[in-house]
């Protein structure tokens, strides 16, 4: 059955634990992921900053510094192979034409002493057989396709001569020139004032039907999630804490951290006086708790066991998954409830 | 571009002027003056000396001898040397070649050496590679110049007998032909390694250090998601950023050797500009002394013009048009 389940999907993210050395010791930044991303689903991840979203995402590129860093364990599985067994030189082959990535800052991604065009070209010249001629003329149209008005212009501009939101359409359009399958989006407009950035969401809206490409959309802006997701993956410290469809994401949260971020969204509607916020900080790699539930010293929710058993991530309504002790599913196999202890 | 060139040239002009007050009055004021390097104290008539004084314009006032000697300076007479008699222009011309010369082999040598070494460091930062290249850096900074000269000419030169130890030229040998230049450019080979010694180190260490913090920028994480290959991240992306700090130093490296070549020049017996400036100054030549010192000054101006000229046009953020 579960074998079905995850025949069709583009992205599958097994177990996945990656790790860096501080002085000496592995320390995991994500642990025990699990997801997957079916062709042309926009998934989004959310989570506070340090929650672990762009080690993840990085992890998937296999970018991630080389010197004191590594996939500890688990599985990455792109159209059924595995790329945490690729060799470098496999992996550059898949990245920006099977799967692509735009960064955060738009500001400092492109190289200051080459042109746009160069840049825009370097992807092409990378993965095809093309002439130059061909190359700069595919960029133009790449970049009329991405909203950049007189690409023929801009072309051999430098990025400083351009504003924020035109060098992220630059990225997007390096991102989708060999029509990839998957797109990573790790916090595209976040470094973007509002109105670019629902230009740049449009934009990417657009692509994705246009291309039936999938996209990873990572964000900590909610507002984002309810514009662009089918499915949402909330990560905090370094583990998934909850999965769901989005629509029932907002109406009815599973997870209690889930809940208190939507909680502590500012209502304009309402006329209160105090912002409702998450009391307390997430924990150090050097200081994560390894028994129980990472968020039980924040939680609102929490009772005795949460510092004592691990919660293991399991569906507990159709199409939403959680990692919470408030649901008998996440209990580990051959755990007796406390409850349970009671009654005995 | 064109017009902040210009702008900088026309600038120029009241800065060598007011160094070439600042000089001569510099000049006058050092004990002795353009005659008591000529003659003897002790055996002259007294009445003689004060004749030569008047004749030479030597009592007249100092601004008066000034404006006589840059009117002197602009039409291309820089005065005579007292010590070599010879007009200094002609005198000055004579060496000019050969410091040159040790100049452009200097940086030849200075550039080649520490772009390979700073490369290879840079590319592989806290390995036994790159701590042997910072070793050599530092004993390269640490060691004064004429030690190494001296540390050169003696196991090169004299036990080994490869290069030879000064003079600019071997004797016996015909102008213009091809043994010419080979000795020429042998006989430079020691004193430039010397010059560069400092250059060298520094050099490499600015570019082992800028392609360290290059590789931790945003657009080199960029172009690997594109799928660019390592070798190509390293060779175009990174060292094109790099080597920007250094092209800029190459404008005042040209002042800067031409100035640097005194001390070289003379453990070398080598005969440039270098030489014939402490030669001068101990003799109290001060027609030469300061016909040199304007030109290092306007050496020192154009090295910096170049300067800004290169980085401009090796970084396009600082087009100043």
């Amino acid at each position: 059955m579960i074998q079905n389940q995850h025949d069709n999907d583009l992205l599958r993210l097994k177990n996945l634990h990656t790790g860096f050395m501080i002085d000496g010791e592995l320390h995991n930044a994500i642990v025990d992921v699990n997801f997957n991303v079916k062709p042309k689903e926009v998934v989004c991840v959310v989570g506070e900053s340090g929650c672990g979203k762009s080690v993840m995402s990085l992890s998937i590129m296999q970018l991630l510094p080389k010197l004191n860093s590594k996939i500890s364990a688990g599985e990455i599985l792109f159209n059924g192979e595995d790329l945490t067994k690729k060799t470098d030189k496999e992996m550059n082959k898949v990245r920006g034409k099977d799967i692509a990535m735009i960064f955060q800052e738009p500001m400092t991604a492109l190289n200051p002493v080459f042109t746009v065009g160069s840049q825009l070209q370097e992807v092409l010249f990378n993965h095809l057989e093309i002439t130059s001629k061909d190359a700069r003329e595919k960029s133009i149209e790449l970049m009329r396709q991405v909203g950049i008005s007189r690409p023929e212009k801009i072309i051999d501009e430098y990025p400083h001569q351009l504003s924020g939101g035109m060098r992220q359409r630059v990225m997007i359009a390096m991102a989708v020139a060999l029509h990839p399958k998957l797109l990573i989006a790790d916090e595209p407009t976040t470094a973007l004032d509002v109105t670019v950035q629902a230009q740049i969401l449009e934009l990417l809206k657009d692509i994705q039907e246009k291309e039936d490409m999938a996209i990873m959309l990572i964000t900590h802006d909610l507002g984002v999630v309810a514009e662009m997701a089918h499915k949402v993956i909330v990560m905090y410290a370094g583990q998934v804490v909850e999965t769901s469809d989005v629509i029932k994401l907002f109406k009815n949260p599973k997870h209690p951290y889930t809940k208190a971020l939507l909680n502590s969204i500012p209502r304009m509607d309402r006329d209160e006086e105090k912002l409702n916020t998450i009391g307390g900080v997430v924990p150090s790699l050097e200081n994560m708790p390894q028994v129980g539930c990472r968020f039980a010293g924040r939680c609102p929710k929490a009772f005795g066991d949460c510092t004592k058993v691990t919660p293991k991530i399991a569906e507990v309504s159709d199409g939403q998954s959680a990692r919470c002790l408030l649901y008998e599913e996440c209990y580990p196999e051959n755990h007796i409830n406390e409850k349970e202890e009671i009654k005995l | 571009m064109l017009v902040y060139t210009l702008r900088r040239i026309a600038i120029m002009i009241p800065i060598i002027f007011l160094v070439s007050v600042v000089v001569f009055f510099l000049a006058n004021m050092m004990p002795g003056d353009a005659l008591s390097g000529k003659i003897d104290p002790l055996n002259s008539d007294p009445q003689y000396i004060a004749d030569m004084r008047e004749k030479l314009g030597l009592n007249d006032p100092i601004y008066v001898q000034y404006g006589h000697w840059i009117s002197g300076f602009l039409q291309g007479d820089f005065g005579q040397s007292f010590v070599h008699k010879l007009p200094v222009s002609e005198l000055v011309l004579s060496r000019l070649p050969n410091t040159i010369l040790l100049a452009v082999i200097a940086m030849f040598i200075t550039y080649i050496v520490a772009f390979l070494m700073g490369r290879y460091a840079g590319r592989r930062p806290n390995t036994t590679g790159d701590y042997g290249v910072q070793i050599l850096n530092y004993l390269a900074l640490a060691m004064p110049s004429f030690v190494a000269a001296l540390l050169l000419i003696y196991f090169v030169s004299f036990q080994l007998g490869w290069l030879p130890a000064s003079g600019s030229i071997g004797s016996g040998i015909e102008p213009g032909t091809w043994d010419y230049i080979v000795s020429k450019i042998k006989h430079a080979v020691l004193p430039s390694l010397c010059l560069g010694l400092l250059p060298i180190a520094s050099y490499t260490q600015f570019l082992r250090n800028d392609m360290i913090e290059s590789a931790q920028k945003d657009y080199v994480r960029t172009a690997r998601a594109k799928g660019t290959p390592e070798k190509k991240i390293y060779n175009k992306h990174i060292l094109r950023n790099s080597v920007i700090p250094i092209v800029t130093l190459l404008g005042f490296d040209l002042a800067g050797i031409i100035g640097g070549s005194v001390i070289i020049e003379t453990i070398f017996t080598y005969p440039g500009v270098g030489q014939l400036f402490i030669d001068s100054i101990s003799n109290r030549d001060y027609t030469v002394v300061m016909a040199i010192t304007m030109l290092l000054t306007v050496m020192t101006l154009i090295g910096n013009l170049i300067a800004d000229i290169l980085y401009a046009a090796v970084d396009p953020r600082i087009r100043l048009d």
